[in-house]
């Protein structure tokens, strides 16, 4: 682990890039599909990021699909029922899954280990069997028609519409690159430095006079707003949702995505398995759904045994490699 | 009376079926640490190994049981020789990354074998008995019986053998253990393939009443999981009593309020969870 080693001109550098190419993508490849593909790699990208910052605190989530589907729900279900705009939606959805954050954080996070992974786990299928079992969120036809985003207009000059995936593709990585900036900065700030030291030594950590609770809150709230941002996003981007598209496998998907990203930065782990394994994911879906199982199982199991610090380790790994031989 | 006496016996069946399943994880939970999810993969293949005897090959459906537990018994000492030992002294989202991986390859494979459909095997008892004013089915009674067996001989295996003082001297304090001379890597082995074992066997016993499908070893395990953190993890009672709970909320709640009842169990769970942080038999287990 590198706690002090801050190269902040190398990571703004790399974000500059990073940023360039995001925006370049729909422009270099302007299939309609495949700017979709871009668009799952995008939500799969911030749930990843979610799911690392929670890992900094020492705590494994199995449940990361949950706020995805509070998000999704809340929009959808605040614009068809109450008119409201799906852009204040986006807001309202990452809102309502980082309340919901805050109540079962804080009774959920006193417990330690791999009971929180069964209890996140349990929390996404209650989630889901809620959503799948009440009348009021639409029972298991999931709700359809919902409001897609409405166009804004520029002062007098045009109108910028959203009806195409070229320009949601352009929601989605404003709100990518909000959520990865933001959680950048919070891992490489002394909050970051505060949620590291939890899982080293939590007693140590409270003896200093640091409340641990507060602290894993802190960083299961934001996970968790910006797993609702992008739920909401989805909602109004593909116009319907489903309970079953929540399934608590979608979890075990995250969190997959985010250990071949590595846990070395919260921001970059996360894009990079979220975008590389979707990729493949949509590649496979093509030829036969069953692989995409065999893939995600293979490739857990791979990066397990040989690069056990995700793919952001390959440069330094490389490096030992080379120096031993 | 009947219905009375049909819903008892289908939530017995219910708590038989996650009790055979949460035995196995908690006993892995005590002696390898780790979760094993794979453990409802195993249990869908002893069902599929049995479907593809008896059902496609017209096997004799008891030894079609057997040779399922023989296969899936393997299949779980290859998985701890070949993933869990290996990973147990790493951290534990290691292990618990490989061990999703196992399940989902194996669920993978299962898909492409026999399709994503699903399957019944059939009934092999048939009839009905009056018992106490009630008539109930043959085959429900003798799946309770059987599982029942299945038990009571993992409980005096754990609790009168030589082996079974070993598994608990291991669960309870694996460096003492060692000074006494214990094997752990054979315990370990041990442990896994019997758990292995019965979980084939709670798969071949159980699916001739329900249908099957690849897909359905993650609803499984995920049952099985949540019943072995409330009976305590690692405590073999704890299971039990924890299986029975669930079993008898969810049969009797499903049956009287619909789908909405499974809602009220998990809620059951979370608030077991805000009262006894280590379930309800449970003791203090060191992670690192």
């Amino acid at each position: 682990m590198n706690f002090t080693k801050r190269n902040p001109i190398d990571s703004r550098l790399i974000f500059l890039g990073l940023f360039i190419v995001l925006v370049l993508l729909p422009v270099l490849f302007p299939n309609p599909a495949r700017v979709g593909m871009f668009i799952s790699c995008g939500v799969a990208s911030v749930l990843a990021m979610g799911w690392l910052l929670i890992l900094r605190i020492g705590c494994l989530s199995l449940g990361q699909v949950a706020f995805l589907a509070i998000g999704g729900y809340t929009s959808a279900i605040l614009s068809q029922k109450l008119g409201i705009s799906p852009w204040f939606g986006l807001l309202f959805g990452g809102i309502s899954a980082g309340l919901i954050a805050l109540g079962i954080g804080l009774i959920f996070l006193r417990i330690r280990g791999l009971y929180l992974a069964i209890i996140t786990f349990a929390f996404a299928e209650i989630v889901r069997l809620v959503f799948s079992t009440l009348e009021f969120f639409g029972g298991h036809g999931g709700i359809l028609e919902i409001p897609k985003y409405p166009p804004i207009s520029l002062l007098g000059r045009g109108t910028v519409r959203f009806d195409s995936p070229f320009s949601c593709y352009y929601i989605l990585i404003t709100i990518v690159l909000i959520s990865g900036i933001f959680m950048w900065r919070m891992d490489h700030s002394a909050l970051g430095r505060t949620f590291r030291s939890l899982p080293q030594n939590e007693d140590l950590a409270e003896s200093l006079g640091i409340h641990p609770l507060r602290y894993k809150v802190i960083s299961f709230i934001t996970a968790c707003f910006f797993a609702g941002m992008v739920g909401a996003f989805t909602a109004h981007y593909y116009g319907c949702l489903y309970p079953g598209s929540y399934s608590p496998m979608h979890s075990v998907i995250v969190q997959i995505q985010a250990t071949v990203g590595g846990a070395a930065s919260v921001a970059f782990g996360g894009l990079l398995g979220g975008f590389l394994m979707v990729m493949v994911e949509t590649f496979l879906l093509n030829v036969d759904s069953r692989w995409v199982l065999i893939f995600y199982g293979a490739v857990i199991i791979l990066i397990t045994f040989v690069l056990p610090e995700g793919l952001l380790s390959l440069p330094q790994e490389i490096k030992k490699f080379r120096q031993k031989t | 009376m009947t219905d009375l006496m049909q819903l008892f016996l289908n939530c017995l069946v219910l708590s038989a079926n996650y009790i055979l399943l949460a035995l196995g994880l908690t006993l892995i939970f005590g002696i390898l640490r780790a979760l094993n999810f794979a453990h409802g993969v195993l249990y869908i293949t002893g069902a599929y190994v049995v479907y593809a005897l008896a059902k496609l090959m017209g096997m004799n459906y008891f030894l079609a049981t057997f040779i399922a537990m023989i296969i899936v018994g393997g299949l779980g000492l290859l998985i701890e020789a070949s993933i869990l030992y290996p990973l147990a002294d790493r951290v534990k989202v290691a292990a618990l990354g490989a061990i999703l991986g196992v399940s989902m390859v194996l669920e993978g494979v299962l898909a492409f074998i026999f399709e994503g459909e699903d399957v019944t095997i059939g009934s092999f008892f048939t009839g009905t008995v009056s018992m106490v004013g009630a008539t109930l089915s043959v085959e429900r009674i003798m799946v309770v019986v059987l599982c029942g067996l299945i038990m009571v001989g993992v409980y005096g295996w754990i609790q009168k053998t030589k082996q079974g003082m070993a598994i608990r001297a291991l669960a309870e304090n694996p460096r003492v253990a060692n000074l006494q001379g214990i094997n752990t890597r054979l315990i370990r082995f041990l442990v896994m393939t019997m758990a292995s074992v019965v979980a084939a066997f709670a798969g071949a016993i159980v699916t001739p009443l329900f249908y099957i499908n690849p897909f359905m070893g993650g609803h499984v395990v995920f049952k099985a999981l949540l019943i072995v953190a409330v009976g305590g993890m690692g405590s073999i009672e704890g299971s039990i009593l924890a299986g029975l709970l669930i079993g008898f909320v969810e049969c009797i709640g499903v049956t009287y309020l619909g789908p909405i009842a499974e809602v009220i169990s998990f809620l059951m769970v979370i608030a077991i969870f805000l009262f006894r942080p280590r379930g309800l038999l449970g003791v203090e287990y060191e992670f690192h």
